[in-house]
């Protein structure tokens, strides 16, 4: 059965409804994927945007990264060690393409690393298919000049996810150690609006910083302009691992359920257009790393299969029997549930390349109450 | 001698087919109300409806009802988790959605808003209850019902199905003693105007609750209350016969 994906929603702004309208018009196979995922959210189906992580090269060092223990430069500075394991090409990309096409599934982010310095950045939009898939890519923006942000559009990019850290600009550059950042992002965000292209802001928040003024900043700068502001809640992986203090509780998580009131702004937990998800590992998001291995969120180092060996389906149903991955919750797993926290650390200490392969962190005999 | 409840007051699952979680963590729990029954009375009678039995009736009732679960060892336990009595004033039955829509989630949002005025109550519900619920076979339910039907009921509400999917709680009530019914529309509302905050939680997260007792003709849909932040919202999802330990139904002891 077709779903119209121009059908007037009530509960969509008129704004929302004019993109959609848009995408439709110009894409309309992947627009009518993107309309039947509520549909298919109730009959207990599933359709994640699958984050894809080919290359983690990065012109940035920042102090939350959730990638940096993925990387070159971390193995071989810290562990003096090469990842020898066989890597995602465009052939893979292809195949992983129609694989999730097959299940309905709709999104494709590319992310990394930073996506803009990926010599073959434009032959990975082509490998995803932008007929087939909505593409989105995060980047920090350095590169992203009016230029950049026109080619984006026209090589099929519906979508940049531009991170900001701080409105205070020395505070945004120190965090992401690479002064002249802040006013990157700026003549980013004006770049993407420029090129029409659809835009949010990633934020990450750490503990206490939901109450400051300079958040509240953010999140009205994000209102005014009519940006959405996506927060991601610092969790205790990756660079991040040696900041416990970053961590939020559960009052950070409270001040930002009531800040959705006033301003345009969200987290993965938010509800979204008639979804109530809660936490999204597996159901809304999933990571495929550089070496295939798929994680049922960015910032969980251990996979659930590797599409190199299993099917995506197959690596997608085991995220979903997995008692802390698939149901219905309302917090952030790797972000706030203390009992998850202290098992993912310890199990992903003992690995110097991550994440954690399937069967030694996840797996079938998996329990809540160990 | 059986014993039906653990020592946080989870009902021990029987011999069930359905989905239940065996052990649970208690990580998405309520914390204890620390409830006056003055006040739960003056609540009931403001923002549902009159009551017929008057406010020493009702501490009686209660007080009767925590001495037989207290004296008796098989449910002794149930006073280890939280709980909150109710008295729901007389109600003529009636469609279950058309008082569930008219009645019982106006009083919550009132009873909400009269304790928390910064917060919201939001119906988040867009598919129509309007007749569609109906009490699910073997809930107890219909019981207390019908004898709301002819009096004021007093009850006590505990979340003490948390890790069942919503057969598994139908099923379990049969192995509980004749005074207990699973949780529908009309007790739980009468809970959270009882005690309106029953589900905020500061330190932690409090589990969303079905409407267990009701079904519709989609047997994988349910309704439920459940927490956003400092807000509560109404709302519907598909459990799928699912057992998250997210989720739990309610059980009522009354008079």
């Amino acid at each position: 059965m077709s779903t119209d994906a121009t059908a007037l929603d009530p509960a969509l702004s008129a704004g929302e409804q004019a993109k959609r309208n848009d995408l439709a018009a110009r894409k309309p196979y992947v627009a009518d994927k993107l309309a039947r995922i509520n549909e298919m959210e109730a009959k207990g189906e599933i359709s994640p945007i699958i984050r894809l992580e080919k290359s983690y090269l990065c012109n940035f060092k920042c102090t939350h990264c959730s990638a940096e223990y993925y990387m070159d430069r971390h193995l071989e500075k810290i562990h003096h060690i090469q990842d020898d394991r066989r890597k995602i090409d465009l052939e893979a990309i292809k195949k992983l393409s129609d694989e999730a096409d097959k299940l309905g599934i709709a999104r494709f982010v590319i992310t990394g690393g930073e996506p803009l310095v990926m010599k073959d950045f434009d032959d990975v939009v082509a490998a995803i298919d932008p007929d087939k898939h909505y593409v989105i890519t995060d980047t920090n923006g350095w590169f992203l000049d009016d230029a950049r942000a026109k080619h984006l559009k026209e090589i099929g990019v519906e979508k940049v996810q531009l991170s900001l850290d701080s409105m205070i600009e020395e505070e945004h550059d120190n965090f992401r150690n690479k002064p002249g950042s802040y006013k990157r992002v700026m003549r980013a965000i004006d770049a993407s609006l420029n090129a029409g292209l659809n835009l949010i802001l990633s934020t990450v928040l750490v503990r206490g910083r939901a109450k400051t003024e300079e958040f509240r900043e953010m999140c009205k700068f994000a209102t005014e302009k009519r940006i959405g502001l996506y927060v991601s809640y610092a969790k205790p992986t990756g660079s991040c691992t040696e900041h416990p203090e970053f961590v939020i509780q559960k009052e950070d998580a409270d001040i930002l359920r009531e800040l959705e009131k006033e301003y345009n702004v969200f987290s993965h937990m938010t509800p979204s257009y008639g979804s109530f998800k809660g936490c999204i590992t597996v159901k809304g998001i999933i990571t495929v790393t550089s070496t295939g291995e798929i994680t049922p969120c960015p910032y969980i180092d251990m996979s659930l299969g590797n599409i190199f060996q299993t099917s995506l389906k197959e690596i997608l149903d085991r995220g979903m029997r997995n008692p802390w991955l698939g149901p219905n919750r309302p917090d952030c797993l790797i972000g706030e549930d203390p009992a998850f926290i202290k098992k993912h650390t310890e199990i992903t200490a003992g690995y110097k390349t991550l994440p954690v392969p399937w069967g030694e962190g996840f797996s079938d005999s998996d329990c809540l109450t160990d | 001698m059986t014993v039906l409840f653990d020592a946080n007051g989870r009902c021990i699952p029987g011999p069930l087919e359905a989905k239940v979680q065996r052990k649970v963590r208690r990580y998405f729990r309520c914390d204890q109300p620390k409830y006056s029954l003055n006040d739960i009375y003056e609540r009931a009678g403001r923002f549902i409806g009159e009551l017929t039995l008057g406010v020493e009736e009702f501490k009686e009732h209660v007080t009767r009802m925590i001495r037989e679960i207290r004296e008796d060892p098989n449910l002794a336990n149930l006073l280890s988790g939280p709980f909150v009595p109710f008295i729901l004033p007389q109600q003529p039955e009636d469609d279950i959605g058309k008082l569930l829509q008219q009645k019982y989630l106006p009083a919550v949002a009132n009873a909400f808003y009269d304790t928390y005025p910064n917060y919201e109550f939001i119906d988040h519900n867009k598919t129509p209850v309007l007749d569609r619920l109906r009490v699910a076979a073997a809930t107890r339910h219909q019981e207390l019902l019908e004898k709301l039907a002819d009096s004021d009921v007093v009850g006590i509400y505990f979340p003490a199905f948390d890790g069942y999917s919503l057969a598994a709680a139908r099923e379990q009530i049969s192995y509980l003693p004749p005074s207990f019914s699973l949780a529908g529309s009309a007790d739980t509302c009468g809970a959270l105007v009882a005690y309106p905050g029953l589900l905020m939680r500061h330190d932690g997260y409090a589990p969303l609750v079905w409407f267990g007792a009701l079904e519709t003709e989609n047997s994988d849909e349910g309704f439920h209350i459940e927490a956003y932040g400092y807000n509560l919202n109404f709302n519907r999802r598909m459990h799928l016969g699912n057992a998250d330990e997210y989720w739990a139904s309610g059980l009522v002891f009354s008079n």
